[in-house]
């Protein structure tokens, strides 16, 4: 490359820099704002006024029925965190299983599984949903985890697949001929040697329940059930839009699951690409 | 005889390991599959709560290929899809070849793609329905106040620029992912090559189409069809900024489900939209093992 090429080139690369991270930085700013300021066409990148107000309001004053995002942060965390480990158990046992073991309907079942990654959402969630108001399990905090467990689990298997598929077996295989079960080796030897691909595909799979609004808006109703997304949503209501709130809880939202993505990158990579690929 | 033995033990082990995962897609997929099917040719009702529901055939079908918002829907979808895909690819592609390069502060930037994709959708529609305000927002507010333009855009209230703005959003939110998969695709192709090549005086763009391209394709074909299917279902980016209007203008299918069966309470129409959605999905399921199984044989 040449001076004018090199020079060319870097602009290009800033370019794509500041679009990936423009909206992220806008939400940021937006919370460090007053409602008053955004209204009153403050419009800058940076703040005229910077203030914390945003996000004490949002935390403290802010209540639908007496419930908070205090209330909806924790059971945010605790849906999404029991429904991840859940997941990850079951999604585990069966990526070793089909990657290990020679069965019946071992091609059938890895079909299935990538089925379910190509199959909407969407469109199974009206017969699951009928299924639901039969059992009379709406609005409960159980239901939707339950939901988001099954929802992870095929996604984690199929990431799993391909993560054992690149882990030698031969340690494994000592393991065996001294002895060790079938499901010993899985618990003791396998899980602790899978700790960086789980790590990862626990991301994965926690950060699909911590953004949800479409399982979460037709599963739960009452706002002590509600998780963070309806949380956010609802500080756009019909006649008041509390904008330097929102974006301060969108904040809280977004600055965990970014950090967490930006740490364990190299690890989502590996294990997103060996996947996709079969 | 031994050796025998110890196999069978491995693969009933196999169904072991297995079992719980069966268990999970069989509630999750195979079952609400198999009732939508039910579902689309009786005459459903949420409301009614009765056990048992009137068979009306194909009734359902036909009323929702009948209706005239079929039409409409089936056009945004298509509209949505064929633009947002190609962006999403194209995109991708060309910050993967930027990102190929070995450069200073590659990894940095390598780092930083990755963000439009661990923002929660929810968030990323707040984030622009906040910036494509025609009064408030920052996007509007920088160009009026530059004197670029006299007055805000009306993003999200004219149809064309509604649907603009959803598919630059979706565009933003999901070509990292393309990116970071044909990157990695890029990373696999053998560095001689282009040497041999740059030898023989091809220029970067006959590189390009005779070395990359070719190597390219296979990873290129699997996560083209992710993104259609992807693509193709769609809710929460829309909804959330749109809620499918101005009218039904960016009304994709998925948003058009979600309306039907929880706004307007037609389930059996939701439900037939939800078989079709499902039947189109399971083509691209197929063409997705296809290529998969052509990248394996070749690598």
């Amino acid at each position: 490359m040449n001076r004018r090429q090199r020079t060319g080139f870097y602009i290009l690369v800033i370019l794509v820099s500041l679009v990936v991270v423009f909206p992220f930085v806008i939400m940021l700013s937006y919370s460090f704002r007053t409602s008053t300021d955004i209204f009153s066409l403050d419009t800058g990148i940076i703040p005229a006024h910077p203030t914390l107000h945003a996000y004490g309001s949002a935390l403290f004053n802010y209540s639908i029925a007496g419930y908070g995002v205090f209330t909806w942060g924790i059971n945010s965390i605790v849906v999404c965190g029991v429904a991840t480990i859940a997941a990850i158990y079951i999604s585990a046992l069966a990526g070793f299983g089909i990657s290990r073991y020679r069965f019946r309907g071992r091609n059938l079942l890895w079909f299935l599984i990538i089925l379910t990654q190509l199959v909407p959402w969407i469109a199974v969630l009206i017969p699951y949903y009928s299924l639901l108001v039969q059992l009379h399990l709406l609005d409960s905090l159980a239901s939707l985890g339950f939901t988001y467990m099954t929802l992870f689990t095929p996604v984690c298997a199929w990431l799993f697949i391909g993560f054992f598929q690149g882990m030698p077996v031969e340690i494994e295989e000592a393991a065996r001929i001294d002895g060790c079960s079938q499901l010993g080796v899985f618990h003791r030897i396998v899980l602790p040697l899978a700790t960086p691909g789980i790590s990862a595909v626990a991301l994965f799979a926690f950060v699909i329940g911590w953004g949800d609004f479409l399982m979460a808006s037709v599963i739960i109703r009452s706002p002590q059930n509600w998780t963070l997304p309806l949380g956010l949503v609802s500080f756009r209501g019909e006649h008041r839009i509390l904008w330097a709130e929102s974006m301060a809880v969108a904040s809280l939202i977004t600055i965990p699951i970014v950090a967490l993505f930006l740490y364990l990158q190299r690890n989502l990579i590996n294990l997103m690409t060996g996947g996709v690929k079969g | 005889m031994r050796k025998r033995r110890s196999r069978l033990t491995l693969d009933l082990a196999g169904y072991g390991f297995v079992a719980p995962v069966v268990l999970v897609i069989g509630v999750m997929i195979i079952y609400p599959i198999i009732r939508s099917f039910i579902m689309s040719v009786t005459n459903w009702n949420m409301a009614s709560g009765a056990a048992s529901h009137a068979f009306v055939g194909l009734k359902n079908f036909k009323s929702v290929f009948e209706l005239s918002e079929f039409g409409q829907m089936s056009k945004v979808t298509l509209l949505y899809t064929v633009i947002g895909v190609l962006g999403k690819m194209y995109v991708g592609l060309a910050v993967a070849l930027l990102l190929n390069r070995a450069f200073r502060g590659r990894s940095i930037v390598r780092a930083l793609v990755v963000v439009p994709w661990a923002i929660p959708s929810v968030v990323v529609a707040t984030v622009f329905l906040i910036s494509l305000d025609p009064t408030f927002g920052i996007i509007n507010g920088t160009l009026v106040h530059s004197g670029i333009i006299a007055k805000g855009i009306p993003f999200l209230s004219v149809p064309a620029l509604a649907m603009t703005s959803i598919i630059g959003v979706a565009v933003w939110r999901y070509f990292p992912f393309v990116t970071l998969m044909l990157l990695a695709g890029l990373q696999g192709i053998p560095k001689e090559l282009y040497e041999v090549a740059a030898i023989d005086g091809a220029n970067a763009w006959r590189r390009f189409l005779h070395v990359t391209w070719p190597l390219l394709k296979p990873v290129w074909s699997i996560v083209l069809i992710l993104q259609i299917v992807w693509t193709i279902r769609e809710f929460d980016l829309v909804y959330l900024i749109t809620k499918g209007g101005p009218g039904s203008s960016t009304a994709v299918i998925g948003v058009d489900i979600y309306l039907n069966a929880f706004r307007y309470l037609r389930l059996g129409t939701a439900a037939a939209e939800s078989v079709f959605l499902t039947l189109i999905s399971m083509i691209f399921a197929l063409f997705y093992m296809r290529a998969v199984r052509k990248s394996e044989g070749k690598s």
